[in-house]
């Protein structure tokens, strides 16, 4: 590891590798913040050097993280109250973190050195795939210290505390599943053999030793192994539920006892057959539960929301404590840029909040003492104290998270096609043996009977539920990989029968930022004077504007004097002997909520310049919703925002005027919903939440993806509607291969019953053939697969 | 061929042995991460050198 | 140095930190055995491959003859080089994948020492004869039990050193590690089971089709567990290193672990197709050697994605190019395989050099190049050094590859011609080419060419060991680092979460421990019950059909199986029209059931003796072990003048039929008595017969004639044809 850091040339950091700003370089600074270069003379000092040379000889796409700015307390992590640890009975304690920003190897390293710098840490082990730390403290550890170290390193951790007991419940299931699959693949390899040697003609002794040897072996596969089938069938018939459960587990019991009666007469039994059906049902499953897994549980990041740190203020101290610690009457600090934790009354400061989250209203609020504050909304600008109304579980956006859970829970059960077609399939093998029993058996019950089981064998149906899962297992792969994040499998089911697609406005069709949109009249001069008087103020028209003419081209921004704000909603002051006004437009905007602000700038009371703010709609939405029109689908749109943005938006995108519904509460949405046929809600944030747990089937766009999931059955990472045509071709697909799949299975099977039947089929015969079919199912699912 | 009387059951006492360690291994968590060994091997002869200067 | 690195204690006794230092000492040694015996097993193969294409290179001395060399080399090349080369790799990465010095370091030094005595042993007893003739495990039973309890004391060491591991997770490496070690166990004691006859001599307890049964499951696991398994190990530890990166993809490689494991074992019939084994056993064997080829890819192409984003660096490392070419001899290797395993392959390739060819196409490709491109890893590191010259290591990857590929290349097209010759009939139904010496000189060129093939992956390995002393001469070997980790603490998520802190977490801590205790149970266990059955042999059909050896043809079988002719003759006639015209009916298993050890052979150099019996006069086999080119000129067959010379050993006749009757074979008390007598009666038959054809300088009390008496019994084992004759 003697090789120098790949950046030599320092145009780069040296600690992340991003471009170091051009003021910092003319300071010839290596580092592009002064948080990376803490965390560079961190690591050197502690002798982790070496990172950096691990770090460049592992390819990866993400780069470390830049330092915060300021340091956290994290001290809560040490308060048993606030954050309860697993305990061992020698005293060690243990604490999972998840660990934003890991990467690569390097990371490994770093994070598992813990112990060698913290004296106190017994050990350290970082998950990549899921950025998870597992950290073991002795005695008189610190967890908070921990923390503060990764922290120092440059990653964010966040603890997580209310996982722990589901995450190893899931673990263990993952466990009992996996040794499940094994001794099936054992039980299943060695009948092979056993098998195999009777199929190419053994007899005698040994044969018979062979036999026996058979049903030894084929016990743990149909017993243990194959315990989850039965225990599910059983629930199904309780339930009066049909599932392909059922005749999976008829078949393999009735394999299990008509074996044991062959092997007392030296007959062939079907031992291999039933043993791989177990083995390759069990894997194709747990294939498809661990991509399920993947997609929704993929970090911890689902509870570290509940994990967030909040600023209590306790007498003239601000402590940092855990969100769900709180209680009401607290008075709470909130930064810029933080969510407000808990509904309440503003009782000191000035700001303005993006309430987007609750009422889809892009354009911020202003807020002052005495103003009412939602929990989940994000505080802009401005320190501001809070005193708690209502918190946890009883705040507005928890209510809607529960009504979400609730309507989620109600929505009628759709039933899969594979269980469907099962039940239909299972009562045509049924009915066959009944018949073959009845009709063969008045002649010779012997043969009646190895007829009638050589059908149930060889219509075992394999296929059905093998194939299925594949094709979906190998269809949320693929999906994951172009960014769709299917929660579970029956969403691919309803895809294809959606009808109708209502849209969310606020972050669905638009950006769901407060931008300029178009400026004109804009010379530097002109740029320089309106930035300085907007910046003496806070209202978020202002802070939009300085923001954007931050990045054009500007003189040195001028002293202002005589600011004053006016009633109007204007600002007005003197520059350079210059009286400047920057005033609201109501030519553009006749009515009340346009979509767009307009400014007009004013020298000396001549319109010199002229702006316009507002929501910008992403781009390629015209395109987009005219193809899915194309499809014949019904589109509408519905929003928390006014009626005038509302329209504009949807005659913009080509949502007809009747379609298009304003001023819903998340509630109205959800309700407007139902009116439709099998629509399904395309939306974003929490005021959509309802609406998408309401619809036949609900798709995110934008924000967390855990969040999302909850609600949604779908999430559409980065280019979020672009992507709805292509999931809904992808869904197509799937369900296409899997009919096809299905129907060979039939075809083959209705065959098989013929023959068999017909007594062309011997028992032997069967279980040479049920493999053969497997295999080609198996090769049309993955075909299908690489359609995909 | 009566030595496979004793071959077929030592085979399937050797595969008995690797569903044991199979077993033992899915329940002490060596398959919960099938990621992160590969990365963890590569480094692993890196020490700490106390004090080294940027 | 102590056995374990003092812990030095910091914090509280709970999970102390604990200081410890690899032990290097013996990678070192181990690497230095494996060039130093690398060295010997190649160059006794080149001097074999030029004894085949030039016979005088057998300079009529009976330890220098093909026969007793060949299992040199194979021993050598398996055992020794290969062997060490494990061992080397084991001891280096084990310590680091686990973060422990291994558990004793007196166990490691009498491993080391211990293994190279037996090789030193082998190396003796092989030249001189002592031979148990099977396949890749001919050495004699007291060679036997020494490899067996180095073998243990190698286990202990390992798993010792896995119970003390600081690191949880066990690397799939360690996997592949335990896997060989286990599986090499049981093998070695279940195909060595014997019951000795005098310190060198031993007769195993199965016989005929059993014995090759056990030998071929033995003898295909030998590749499978010694050649293959730990140095996929070695490959999914040594490459990432070497190239930096992690392994392309650690789930497919857990896959691939498991279901190697699952399926090896199993192969090992394809060794018996269309022998007298019965078709089923047959079938199974092609089976699962076909479905081997899915796991042995899977391992090949996770090695090679490994270098994904590197490939680059292939151009100007020669060592990440040996390890890429290695694998990709692997991949070739299993590939050919499984192809040579379908019955309609396998009844051209079979007892033709096609067969050689695979197997050097594996062991100096896969086993070789991997075995060198690792220790061009290591030497620098364990001397602390810089390699001395990295274009001789081009040069030698390039010697390295060109010698294997015309080694195979010429063979195949030996194997082929040869193996398409045997079965050519013309139109009239008969023989194309009835001599069979034809069918060998047509090849014996190919035989030259090999040698080339063999010579320039010498030069290779002459450049290597070159480099090799240039490197590490006067290098500073650096006091050993100390590196420090935390003792695996005895809390951790899934022990708290899952398992609580019940007191069946000791257990959990052992279960390696509890896998050996398991095998070696399963072994006694299946040992003490399954032997009586198989003396009492209760049901082996037609066993009164066929009469026992004669005291004097079971010495004569004695001195075949010490001369080593199953390396060049089989005795078995496949069921196939040009066989039977050529040798007579197929062999039937009756016909061995009384065969310790059994003597089917695998390579046909020169023709199957089944039925040589009765076929030549005794003079004929008198003359032609003297000097085969007296009877066919074109022979490359090795005189065997000492056959002449020697005394028959008849003290010993009485010993080896009381060892005979224990097994089963039904001697009489007065077989046993007049053993000796018996034998002098029907060697001097015999004398009479020669000198009747005029040679009068036959004297009954030497080899030859029990020789002779052995060959003409061969294909006539019924009670009649005896009294015939």
């Amino acid at each position: 590891m003697s090789e120098p850091p790949r950046i030599s040339l320092e145009t780069h950091c040296r600690h992340c590798q991003e471009p170091i700003p051009s003021d910092r370089l003319a300071m010839h600074d290596a580092f592009c913040c002064a948080g990376c270069q803490s965390v560079y003379t961190l690591l050197h000092a502690a002798g982790l050097g070496d990172y950096y040379h691990i770090q460049a000889s592992v390819p990866s796409l993400r780069k470390p993280q830049a330092a915060p700015d300021r340091a956290q307390d994290y001290s809560f992590l040490d308060d048993p109250e606030l954050t309860p640890v697993q305990t061992s009975a020698d005293g060690l304690r243990c604490l999972d973190f998840y660990v934003e920003g890991v990467h690569c190897a390097a990371c490994v390293w770093l994070i598992e050195k813990l112990p060698d710098i913290l004296p106190d840490v017994a050990s350290a082990r970082l998950q990549l795939g899921e950025a998870t730390a597992s950290v073991i403290l002795k005695q008189n550890g610190s967890f908070a210290k921990v923390a503060a170290m990764l922290q120092s390193f440059g990653y964010t951790p966040h603890a997580i505390k209310s996982k722990a007991e589901a995450e190893n419940f899931r673990r263990k299931e993952n466990h009992t599943h996996l040794i499940r699959i094994g001794v099936a693949a054992f039980s299943a390899g060695n009948l092979m053999i056993l098998s195999v040697a009777l199929y190419s003609g053994l007899t005698g002794d040994l044969a018979r030793y062979f036999h026996w040897l058979s049903l030894v072996l084929v016990l743990p596969a149909l017993t243990y192994s194959a315990w989850p089938f039965y225990r599910s069938a059983w629930a199904n018939i309780r339930q009066r539920h049909m599932s392909i459960d059922i005749p999976i587990a008829v078949s393999l019991l009735i394999g299990l006892f008509a074996g044991m009666w062959h092997v007392t007469t030296g007959q062939e039994t079907y031992y291999d057959s039933l043993s791989t059906l177990v083995f390759l049902l069990l894997l194709s499953r747990y294939a498809l539960a661990r991509v399920q897994q993947h997609v929704v549980g993929q970090s911890a990041f689902l509870e570290f929301y509940q994990n967030a740190v909040v600023h209590v203020i306790e007498g003239n101290q601000v402590i940092d404590r855990p969100l769900h610690s709180l209680a009401q009457g607290m008075h709470l600090e909130v930064r810029p840029n933080e969510r407000i934790p808990v509904d309440g009354i503003l009782i000191q400061g000035e700001s303005a909040v993006d309430q987007s989250i609750l009422s889809g209203e892009a354009y911020p609020v202003q807020i002052a003492p005495g103003s009412e504050v939602w929990c989940g909304t994000l505080n802009q600008n401005g320190t501001v104290v809070v005193e708690a109304r209502q918190v946890g579980e009883d705040t507005r956006i928890a209510r809607i998270l529960q009504q979400t859970r609730s309507n989620l829970l109600s929505r009628t059960r759709l039933v899969s096609t594979t269980d469907r077609l099962s039940r239909r399939f299972v009562a045509i093998v049924l009915t066959a043996a009944v018949l073959i029993l009845i009709l063969v058996g008045q002649q010779d019950m012997n043969a009646a009977f190895a007829r009638a089981l050589a059908l149930v064998i060889i219509s075992c149906p394999c296929a059905l539920a093998l194939t299925t899962p594949l094709i979906m297992t190998l269809s949320l792969k693929k999906a994951y990989r172009k960014g769709y994040l299917i929660k579970d499998t029956s969403a691919i089911e309803r895809l294809p029968q959606l009808r109708t697609l209502l849209f969310d406005k606020t972050g669905t069709l638009t950006e769901g930022r407060f931008e300029v949109l178009t400026a004109t009249g804009l010379t530097p001069e002109v740029a320089a004077a309106v930035g300085a008087l907007e910046s003496y103020s806070d209202h978020p028209v202002a802070r939009t504007l300085v923001a954007y003419l931050e990045t054009q081209e500007t003189l040195l921004w001028p002293r202002v004097e005589e600011f004053h704000a006016l009633n109007t909603g204007g600002v007005q002051g003197w520059i350079h002997g210059h009286l400047w006004t920057v005033l609201p437009d109501h030519r553009d905007a006749a009515q009340e909520g346009a979509p767009v602000t307009a400014l007009q700038v004013l020298c000396q009371g001549e319109p010199v310049a002229h702006f316009t703010l507002g929501d910008r709609i992403r781009p390629e939405m015209k395109a987009t919703l005219a193809a899915l029109k194309a499809q014949g689908f019904t589109l509408g749109l519905v929003s928390g925002d006014q009626q005038a943005a509302c329209l504009a938006v949807a005659r913009e995108v080509g949502i007809p005027d009747d379609q298009v519904f304003w001023r819903h509460t998340p509630e109205q949405k959800a309700a407007r919903i139902r009116e439709f046929k099998a629509p399904a809600m395309i939306g974003d944030g929490v005021n959509d939440m309802i609406a998408l747990a309401a619809a036949d089937l609900g798709i995110s766009v934008q924000g967390g993806v855990e969040d999302n999931l909850r609600a949604a059955d779908i999430h559409l990472s980065g280019g979020g509607v672009r992507h709805l045509p292509g999931l809904l071709q992808h869904a197509h697909i799937t369900m296409v291969t899997i009919r096809f799949s299905l129907g060979f299975s039939l075809c083959y099977n209705l065959l098989a019953i013929t023959a068999s039947g017909l007594g062309y089929v011997t028992p032997l015969f069967a279980a040479i053939l049920m493999p053969i079919s497997s295999l080609t199912v198996l090769a049309i699912a993955l075909y299908g697969g690489k359609r995909l | 061929m009566n030595v496979l009387i004793l071959m077929v059951p030592m085979a399937i006492g050797v595969s008995f042995v690797f569903v044991v360690a199979f077993v033992w291994a899915a329940r002490n968590g060596q398959f919960d991460d099938l990621e992160t060994p590969s990365h963890r091997i590569l480094y692993d002869e890196i020490d700490l050198k106390k004090g080294t200067q940027p | 140095m102590s056995a374990v690195a003092n812990p030095t204690h910091v914090g509280e006794p709970d999970t102390p930190v604990e200081y410890f230092e690899y032990d290097d000492q013996v990678v070192r040694w181990f690497t230095l055995a494996t060039l130093g015996w690398g060295l010997i097993s190649f160059l006794v193969g080149l001097f074999i491959a030029l004894q085949l294409s030039s016979w005088r290179l057998n300079f009529d001395l009976p330890w220098l003859t093909f026969g007793r060399m060949r299992p040199l080399h194979t021993n050598a090349a398996i055992f020794a080089f290969a062997g060490n080369a494990i061992f080397a790799g084991i001891y280096y990465s084990t310590q680091r994948l686990l973060k422990a010095r291994m558990f004793s370091d007196a166990l490691s030094r009498i491993h080391f020492w211990g293994w190279q005595l037996i090789i030193v042993a082998a190396a003796i007893t092989l030249p001189l004869g002592y031979t148990m003739s099977k396949e890749y495990a001919e050495l004699e039973w007291p060679i036997d039990i020494a490899i067996t309890v180095i073998w243990v004391v190698f286990a202990v060491n390992f798993f010792g050193t896995l119970i003390r591991r600081r690191e949880r997770h066990i690397y799939v490496a360690i996997w592949f590690y335990i896997a060989t070690i286990i599986t090499v166990a049981l093998l070695h004691v279940v195909n060595s089971i014997s019951l000795p006859v005098s310190f060198l001599k031993s007769y195993p307890v199965y016989a005929g089709v059993q014995d090759a049964l056990i030998q071929w499951w033995y003898g295909h696991n030998a590749v499978a567990f010694f050649l293959t398994t730990p140095f996929l190990g070695l490959m999914y530890y040594f490459v990432p290193k070497a190239v930096d990166r992690p392994v392309y993809s650690y789930k497919l490689s857990i896959i691939h672990f498991w279901a190697l494991i699952f399926i090896y074992i199993w192969a090992g019939p394809h060794h018996l197709l269309y022998t007298a084994l019965p078709e089923w056993a047959q079938t199974l064997g092609m089976i699962f050697s076909v479905m081997l080829w899915a796991p042995s890819w899977g391992g090949m192409i996770n090695g090679m994605l490994t270098l994904r984003g590197a490939w680059d660096r292939l151009r100007t490392d020669p060592i990440l190019k040996m390890f890429v070419a290695a694998l990709t001899f692997y991949g070739m290797a299993t590939f050919e395989g499984p192809l040579l395993s379908i019955k309609a392959v396998n009844s051209l390739s079979h007892y033709t050099d096609w067969t050689i060819g695979h197997v050097h196409g594996g062991t100096l490709g896969w086993n070789g190049l991997l075995t060198f491109a690792m220790i061009y890893y290591l030497v620098p590191r364990l001397w602390n050094t810089k390699l001395y010259s990295i274009k001789l290591v081009t040069a030698h990857f390039w010697f390295g590859i060109t010698g294997t590929g015309v080694y195979m290349i010429s063979l195949w097209v030996a194997g082929i011609t040869q193996g398409l010759m045997w079965r050519g009939i013309t139109a009239e139904g008969k023989l194309m080419y009835p001599d069979f010496i034809e069918t060998v000189t047509r090849i014996v060129p190919l035989y030259a060419v090999r040698a080339l093939g063999g010579s320039l992956f010498i030069i290779g390995f002459l450049l290597m060991l070159y480099n090799i002393w240039m490197t590490i001469r006067g290098a500073q070997i650096a006091a050993p680092e100390k590196h420090r980790a935390h003792r695996l603490a005895k809390f951790t998520h899934i022990d708290a979460a899952v398992l609580g802190n019940k007191p069946h977490r000791i257990l959990e801590g052992m279960p390696m421990v509890f896998s050996v205790l398991a095998v070696i149970a399963v072994v006694v266990g299946s040992v003490i019950e399954i032997i009586p059955a198989l003396m009492v042999q209760e049901f082996n059909p037609g066993s009164k059909a066929v009469r026992p050896y004669t005291p004097l043809e079971l010495a004569g079988r004695d001195i075949y199986v010490r001369e080593g002719c199953y390396t060049c003759h089989s005795q078995m006639i496949r069921p196939m029209v040009a066989e039977t015209l050529r040798y007579g009916k197929p062999t039937t298993l009756e016909e061995t059931q009384y065969d310790r050890p059994f003597q089917w052979g695998s390579k046909r150099t020169g023709p199957d003796l089944a039925r040589v019996g009765g076929r030549y006069p005794d003079s004929w086999h008198y003359r032609h072990m003297l000097n085969p080119r007296d009877i066919v000129p074109q022979s490359i067959m090795p005189n065997y003048p000492w056959l002449i010379k020697d005394k028959t050993d008849t003290a010993s006749l009485q010993q080896k039929l009381k060892v005979m009757k224990t097994l089963g074979v039904p001697y009489s008390d007065d077989d046993i008595r007049f053993a000796e007598a018996n034998a002098q009666k029907q060697a001097e038959e015999i004398t009479a017969r020669l000198k009747k054809d005029g040679i009068s300088q036959a004297s009954a009390d030497k080899e030859i004639i029990a020789m002779i008496a052995y060959l003409q019994r061969l294909g006539h084992m019924q009670p009649t044809e005896v009294a015939a004759k």
